[in-house]
């Protein structure tokens, strides 16, 4: 008797995770009362209010500012999350309060942070490596099931995207000036700092997790 | 003679007589046709920054500002109150009017509660404390509406009249004024007045109504007025900050607001690169 092949990943795994964080944003959004209780300050840390460093990156300085971060996480933690849920999950929790924790201990000057890409950048960089892996482990072509395995064509695109990544940030750092971007609100500058450090949280989240699942995690048969 | 005396005598009854007049008389209170009348509400920066100082002694230090500036706004407590609300939409509008300007970080609204009669510069250290504001604007105020008769008033003796006519003439004069303060110097940095005057008529049945609705009215003007006011005051100030800047100490603070975005562009760089990934994908 033949055994049913097993569905692939991306059809067990709706992106909830994703899906939350996503609203989250939105309901801050919506609520704008509540930003100055939520926005990473760092006075307001330094008196001990700590949940600053996490739900800082939900807050955003305008319309612009919301859309287009937003935009890029939507579509970087979906996808992250359809084909690697255990290892975004995880990666949604840890991400913003390391990328807090990096900015309140290595930029003293920074008084005020809001804005989600330095999350988005590390779902963008997360979802290339997990990407790139899964090329590396089916080097074939496979058009019959095009979701469960990408072409090996596939390998330029996500390198672009990294090198995409690492050219803004790169200039960034070395212009002072925000690329690709522009704050609508005066006065407000660009922290590329927080983008770096959400390489880094994917980086090593990506080596040290790679094989991550919670024990409670159903595991697939097949 | 004695005859027509005597049954125009018979036919008066005093008890009808006492009845009418006092009639009349209820009506006319009713419908006061006495003098103008006089309805002040009005605050006062000077009572409330220097209360029982005769001669307050002159600020001595220089004010130092330092950019991006925490503003707070405030109306100064006064006598026969206007409400908290009214307060509140009057103050946003002051403040929205100045939002996202480089050198303003923010405008906090400071609610009355906050404020005490005669409070002084040391209610506004609390303040500052408090809300973390440096420099406040103060929003006084004095508005005093008249309320006379015209010739139309007649009617009121005809009770409908005074539903249907204007006999009443409502005078609203409205003078607002924003003092801007540097707390810890207590230098008074600039200020800017507003004013309005609405005149309008009445029934003698609405008067309170339409009292009511032009002192709202009133404030409303003077408001738009004081903006108009304040932003030229403010470019005069920095106008006179630039060319004597003995009188005023301008620091940037060592913390700065960052953002982190990624932008349309870069949006756009990754949906091409998606697109020609979807046609690399097609021709395979």
């Amino acid at each position: 008797m033949k055994t049913p092949p097993a569905p692939p990943a991306h059809a067990q795994a709706f992106p909830w995770a994703s899906v939350s964080v996503i609203a989250f944003t939105l309901g801050l959004a919506a609520q704008p009362a509540l930003a100055s209780t939520l926005l990473y300050e760092r006075l307001a840390l330094l008196r001990g209010e700590y949940w600053r460093l996490w739900t800082g990156h939900f807050v955003h300085f305008g319309s612009s500012h919301l859309f287009w971060n937003l935009a890029i996480f939507t579509v970087a933690s979906i996808w992250s999350e359809r084909i690697a849920p255990a290892r975004t999950r995880l990666l949604l929790v840890a991400a913003p309060g390391l990328i807090g924790l990096a900015l309140f201990g290595l930029e003293p000057a920074l008084s005020t942070y809001g804005g989600l890409s330095g999350v988005a950048t590390a779902m963008l960089v997360f979802l290339c490596y997990t990407q790139l892996v899964r090329l590396a482990a089916h080097p074939t072509t496979n058009k019959n099931e095009p979701l469960a395995t990408s072409p090996t064509s596939d390998r330029w695109f996500w390198r672009a995207v990294l090198a995409l990544v690492a050219l803004k940030i790169g200039a960034e750092f070395a212009l002072q000036q925000p690329v690709f971007t522009r704050f609508a609100p005066a006065g407000i500058r660009a922290v590329p700092l927080a983008h770096l450090i959400g390489v880094l949280v994917a980086t090593v989240m990506h080596r040290n997790l790679r094989g991550f699942r919670p024990r409670f995690w159903p595991r697939r048969t097949g | 003679m004695s005859h027509g005396y005597s049954s125009l005598a018979r036919g008066f009854r005093p008890a009808l007589f006492v009845a009418v007049v006092l009639s009349a008389l209820l009506l006319a209170g009713c419908f006061s046709t006495r003098g103008p009348r006089k309805t002040e509400r009005s605050s006062s920066v000077v009572n409330y920054l220097y209360p029982d100082q005769a001669n307050p002694l002159p600020p001595t230090s220089i004010p130092v500002l330092r950019l991006p500036l925490r503003v707070g706004i405030a109306f100064v407590p006064g006598k026969s109150d206007i409400s908290e609300q009214q307060k509140t939409v009057l103050l946003q509008r002051v403040a929205a009017e100045f939002k996202g300007r480089d050198y303003i970080q923010s405008i906090e609204l400071v609610p009355s509660t906050y404020l005490r009669a005669g409070g002084g510069f040391a209610n506004l250290n609390q303040v500052r404390s408090l809300l973390g504001v440096d420099v406040i604007a103060l929003v006084a105020y004095d508005q005093v509406q008249f309320t006379s008769n015209n010739l139309l008033s007649l009617s009121y003796w005809t009770i409908v009249g005074a539903y249907i006519f204007s006999g009443n003439k409502n005078d609203t004069q409205t003078l607002m004024e924003a003092a801007v303060y540097d707390i810890p110097s207590r230098h008074l940095l600039f200020r800017a007045p507003g004013a309005s005057r609405l005149e309008a008529g009445a029934a003698a049945a609405y008067v309170q109504q339409r009292l009511r609705a032009d002192s709202t009215a009133g404030f409303d003007a003077a408001t738009t007025e004081l903006i108009a006011n304040l932003k030229l005051q403010l470019e005069a100030f920095r106008e006179r900050v630039k060319n004597a800047p003995g009188e005023v100490r301008i620091e940037h603070r060592t913390g700065y607001t960052g953002g982190g975005s990624l932008g349309a562009c870069f949006a756009s760089i990754l949906g091409l690169l998606l697109l020609a990934r979807a046609g690399v994908r097609h021709r395979l």
